[in-house]
């Protein structure tokens, strides 16, 4: 999971958006096997379990435990497809980086 | 909050027969949908994006229920009631939770105008609720809503691994595989190959990988396209309460009524009728109708 919103606003949850190595769709974002990241197997970046994520548990070593800071390219790409996914009005958002 | 109930309106809702009854209408950003999944009312959510198979939602709730900031008030919605939404807490959801549609909502525009505005860290175009007067009781709520939304989230029909992949036996032959030919490519008895050629037991993983490259053609061109038909029909929440009705006769999960319209749709499904005919039909046979 990658925080893709901090949202300020909101003391309780960030904005997660789920990395996963089944049932994949033609919308997600390809996220191969990396041995410098724990990516164990090929995958994508999904929109489709986009979710709350505590952040009271952010951090906690068994329920919530930190990975890793993605390094870049592969932030800027990541957080690029969260940015442009489908919207309310059917546009294409802003893209940049985060 | 307590589960929904799917037949009667919560308590203070002005247009009850909204709740019972929806309005009929088209998956769309911007409308108001109660979810549900075993028969139980999970939650209420506007679709902030609509999705091949899913949808985007904010949250929503009602009156009677905890709000508080960072949950934006909207005073008016089809219930008849101002109601608070939670665009922070934007969760992605299987169509097969869709329950019923219960109206317009928001403008596109408007949800765009307010998600643009919080990335910022902007106030958005809506006010927010109060800030809640106990924050320990907040936190209890917070923790309560996102637990709750996880589990909506999570709930996933097809499971993203489950595949029945069969060959279509018209096909099969039309390419020139024969039951002899299978029982030497997969290295299975005569009578499995037999089951297998024709449609009448699933491939294994890779199976249908080994045939395909042995004659040559896409593996697309084997198999049958039924239960993945019946499967994308199925998701329309169109038939959710002809699910629940054969989960409730069968004393069934909801994912397993699922399952069970899908193979009876799939091994039935060589006809010109339409795929919809085709569920009202499977749905009939199951329901002993």
């Amino acid at each position: 999971m990658a925080c893709v919103a901090e949202q300020p606003k909101d003391p309780a949850a960030w904005k997660g958006m789920a990395r996963v190595s089944t049932g994949a769709r033609p919308e997600d974002l390809e996220s191969p096997q990396r041995s410098d990241l724990p990516f164990t197997k090929d995958g994508h970046w999904t929109y489709r379990y986009i979710r709350s994520v505590k952040k009271a548990l952010t951090g906690d070593p068994v329920l919530c435990p930190f990975q890793v800071t993605l390094p870049e390219p592969l932030r800027t790409e990541v957080l690029d497809h969260y940015k442009n996914r489908p919207r309310a009005d059917a546009t294409t958002p802003k893209t940049g980086s985060h | 909050m307590t589960a929904y109930s799917l037949t009667e309106a919560p308590a203070g809702v002005a247009n009850p027969e909204v709740w019972t009854r929806g309005v009929p209408g088209k998956v769309a950003a911007g409308d108001l949908w109660l979810l549900s999944w075993d028969g139980v009312g999970a939650g209420l959510g506007a679709i902030s994006a609509r999705m091949p198979g899913y949808v985007l939602v904010w949250p929503v709730t009602l009156p009677s229920e905890p709000s508080h900031s960072p949950a934006l008030m909207l005073e008016t919605s089809p219930l008849g009631v101002p109601v608070s939404i939670w665009p922070t807490r934007e969760t992605g959801v299987g169509d097969a939770v869709l329950h019923r549609r219960l109206g317009h909502l928001l403008a596109p525009r408007l949800m765009v105008a307010i998600e643009d505005a919080l990335d910022e860290d902007e106030n958005p175009p809506l006010p927010f609720a109060h800030p809640a007067s106990d924050p320990a009781q907040q936190r209890v709520q917070d923790e309560e809503m996102i637990d709750r939304w996880e589990a909506i989230c999570l709930t996933q029909w097809p499971a993203p691994t489950a595949t029945d992949p069969r060959l279509d036996r018209e096909a099969a032959s039309s390419h020139g595989l024969t039951p002899t030919r299978l029982s030497e490519l997969l290295k299975v008895d005569a009578s499995e190959a037999v089951a297998l050629q024709l449609g009448e037991v699933s491939l294994a993983p890779g199976q249908a990988e080994t045939i395909a490259a042995d004659l040559g053609v896409a593996v697309t061109d084997l198999l049958t396209p039924t239960r993945a038909t019946a499967t994308a029909v199925l998701l329309d929440p169109a038939w959710k309460d002809h699910v629940l009705r054969l989960a409730a006769h069968r004393d069934i999960s909801e994912a397993s009524a699922r399952d069970l319209v899908a193979t009876e749709f799939a091994l039935a499904a060589r006809s010109s009728n339409s795929p919809a005919d085709l569920l009202r039909a499977a749905f009939a046979r199951l329901l002993g109708e």
